[in-house]
Order: structure tokens, then sequence, then C-alpha cells
């Protein structure tokens, strides 16, 4: 099984985060996961700018031939994908929110009633599940929480896969497991 | 009144969002003294400026796409460089407004980010004058002019009102708005294979127009074209 780690940080090693995302790991390496972790912000991508190459004009590809090159043969063939970030402003940080942005070429552009809504068909066979983790900001209470799993389930709708967990630092690393590995 | 706006959308003067706030500005400004100035947060390395600008504003309107059912990247940056805005509580909060207009026809699809906007104006210690939610707005500058007309008519309307009262009209908004989900009626029915039959066709020609129709369910990053390249 294999994990892809999209880790939109702030470049802050040793914060919460990095510490419990290592934890994790290893936990999940002794359970038999496989892992590449993807560090967003140090990498060169560039922001979705809504011009629809990668459904129009080179099917898949997206104009910019920048580092999310490298992420997406790993998305199509993972079994999970994490997106991690410290929260700012009550929602991931912008590293993982362009990257998130760039997922457009994963799927296709016609369109289908799925669960009672409009959305798209996948251009791969199957999509990986999806996971969050997150770090709180000081001012994080249960509704900005609230708000970012909603969120991150309507993506999880939009590509038509489980969302298998929805965490941040201060969840225990067993509940976390547990979800993946039902994986 | 002056409005400052702050358009999020990648495609910055291009946007569907701008064809929105346009209708919206005219009815704005139809009251005497009312002005606006407008700025694209695709700019990304004016992030900065643009926040120096957005916490002197006197009412702020913030507009952008629904991406990946949340708010652009762009616009996260943005929102990102307002952080220190929450500490600076000013004595006259400022009045900001809301608009997401999305290309999936459903409310439903924007819920999560509207909830977030509505907490955002909190945090930054404003005072949420209303969100503008509007689906299917993919196709609007493709729409023949019978059919824009009633919608942009309601843009203008919701400006106007707003130009005059500082407030969004709540009628105005629902209709604009539209439904929340698919009825169950409609579901599987002959108007949804049309609204994506119609969509369907609208790829289909841009797919043939740039020749790349035959590439249309090309999967470049598969294992199996990994190999053969
Ligand atoms: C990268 C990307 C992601 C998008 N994600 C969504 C989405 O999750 N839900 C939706 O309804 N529309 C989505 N859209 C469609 C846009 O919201 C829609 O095309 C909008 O009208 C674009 O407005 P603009 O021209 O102002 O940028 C997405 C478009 C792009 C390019």
């Amino acid at each position: 099984m294999k994990a892809l780690i999209l880790y939109g940080s702030l470049f802050e090693h040793g914060s919460n985060l990095d510490v419990y995302l290592d934890n994790l790991s290893q936990r999940m390496m002794q359970s038999g996961w496989g892992l590449e972790r993807f560090h967003l912000a140090e990498m060169n991508i560039h922001y979705c700018c809504g011009c629809w190459t990668c459904w129009w004009k080179t099917p898949g590809k997206c104009v910019f031939r920048d580092d999310m090159e490298k992420i997406y043969p790993k998305i199509v063939t993972a079994d999970l994908v994490i997106f991690t970030a410290p929260l700012m402003m009550g929602f991931v940080h912008s590293s993982l929110k362009k990257t998130m942005d760039r997922l457009i070429p994963l799927i296709l552009p016609y369109i289908k009633i799925y669960r009672g809504e409009c959305h798209h068909y996948l251009r791969y066979d199957k999509m990986p599940e999806f996971g969050v983790l997150v770090a709180k900001e000081p001012d994080t209470d249960q509704e900005d929480l609230a708000i970012l799993s909603k969120s991150f389930q309507r993506l999880s709708l939009n590509f038509q896969n489980r969302m298998a967990f929805v965490a941040t630092t201060e969840t225990p690393y067993e509940e976390v497991l547990n979800e993946i590995n039902h994986i | 009144m002056k409005l400052t706006i702050f358009n999020g959308s990648p495609r910055g003067e291009g946007s569907n969002t701008k064809v929105f706030l346009e209708h919206f500005l005219n009815g704005f400004t139809q009251t005497p003294g009312n002005s606006f100035e407008a700025h694209y947060l695709k700019d990304t390395a004016e992030h900065s400026r643009f926040a120096g600008i957005f916490n002197q504003a006197e009412a702020v309107m913030l507009a952008f796409p629904l991406y990946t059912d949340a708010m652009p990247g762009i616009v996260k940056a943005f929102i990102e460089e307002l952080r220190p805005r929450i500490a600076a509580v000013e004595s006259q909060p400022k009045r900001v407004l809301f608009l997401v207009q999305s290309g999936f026809p459903e409310a439903i699809q924007i819920e999560a980010v509207e909830q977030y906007l509505i907490k955002l104006a909190r945090r930054l210690c404003c005072e949420c004058a209303g969100i503008i939610v509007k689906g299917g707005g993919e196709g609007i500058q493709l729409m023949p002019a019978h059919v824009t007309r009633k919608i942009f008519g309601q843009f203008y309307s919701l400006g106007e009102i707003f130009g005059q009262n500082r407030t969004l009209d709540v009628q105005l908004l629902k209709k604009i708005r539209g439904m929340k989900r698919f009825p169950a009626w409609m579901l599987p029915g002959v108007y949804l294979m049309k609204l994506t039959g119609l969509m369907d066709f609208f790829w289909n020609a841009k797919l043939k127009e740039n020749n790349a129709f035959d590439l249309r369910f090309d999967r470049p990053y598969a294992p199996e074209t990994m190999k053969d390249s």
C-alpha cells in the first residue's frame, strides 16, 4: 500500500505538525505502508490559471510543466493521499490549496450526476482515498474544524472516493491508523 | 460610499467573476457619490500592497470562483496576508461582502466556503454584509443575451439596492442562489440529461477546435503511459 503526503509546510521544521507526521509515518511504515512526502512550499508549483488547457488542448496535462509533474504519477498510483498543512486564517495553507487546484487534470470535463449532484467523470480508473491532517491555530475552534471537514468532504465527493479521516495533531495516532488500515 | 473590490479569479480581467461584478457595479454606481476601485488578486506579487488597501478601505467586496470546493489558491494566499488585521481592530468596523460563483449549478457546492467566509469576516473584525452565491457561472460568457438578461438584471438590482442602503436584498440573494440541490423529481430526468449533454457538447467543440478530441480520455500519468514515453 502506498501513501502520498502532500505537505504544505511553512519551513517550521520541528513544529507540532512535523513531529506528528514523523510519528504517524513511522507507525504507518510499521504496518507495511510505503510513504512518499512532498514539501510543497519548497517546490516549484504554479497557481492554476483557469485556462482549461488540461481539458481541451493537452487532455490530462497542465499548461505548466512544473514540479506537479512529479506529483501526478504518484497520485494516480497511490492508495491514500494525505493533505497536510498548518491552518492559517481558518483553512489549509495556500501552498496546499494551490496544489489542490492543480488536481483538475485528473478528472474529465464531462459531467454526470453522482449522489444526486453534478460531478465530473474521473480521468483515471481509480482515485486514492483522501486524508486530511492539520495543525490548529491558537484560535481554531470546533466551527473551524467543521468547515474544514465539510470542504474536504466535498472535495472527496468530487473525486468520488472515500475521505478516510480529517484529523488534527491532537487526534490520537490510533484513531488515524485505524481509519488508514481500513483502506 | 466607496467599494473596494478584490477579484480573486486567476483569469483576472477575462473572468466570469468580472462579468457578474460589472452588472452589480452598474447598479451600485446609480446612487450619486458611489464609486469603486478594483484589484486583481492574480497579481500575487501585489498581495501585501493589496492588504494595505484592504485595511484602509471603507467597504470591501471579495469575489472569486469556486476552486476545488473552496477559494482559489491565490485567494487563500491573499487572505493570509490579511492576518495582521486581526490584532489591529479598528473602532469603525469595515463592511465586507462576498461573491462566490461556481461551475456546477447547485448552491450546495458553495456552502462550505460560504460558512468559511462568514467566519472570516468575524476573524477580520468586519461586518459581513452578505454573500452572493451563484452557481452555473462557467457558461455565462457564452450564453445568449435572452438567457443572461434576467441574471444580469438581478445582479444590477442587487448592486443598486446595496448602493442605496448598504445591504444585500435577501429576496434577490435567494433568487440568484437558486436551488440547493436538484429536487428528486429531476433525477434521473430529461432536464438533467439536457444540462449535462449541453456541457458535454461545449467541451467536445472546444476539444475539436484544438485538434485534441481523439486525446480527450488520455491518461498521461498512468503507469502504462509513463512506461511508453
Ligand atoms: C481549478 C478549478 C477548480 C474548480 N473547481 C470547481 C468546483 O469545485 N466546483 C464547481 O462548481 N466549479 C469549479 N470550478 C469551475 C469554476 O468555478 C467556474 O468555471 C467559474 O465560473 C470560473 O470563474 P472565473 O472565470 O471568474 O474564474 C473550477 C474551475 C477550475 C479552473
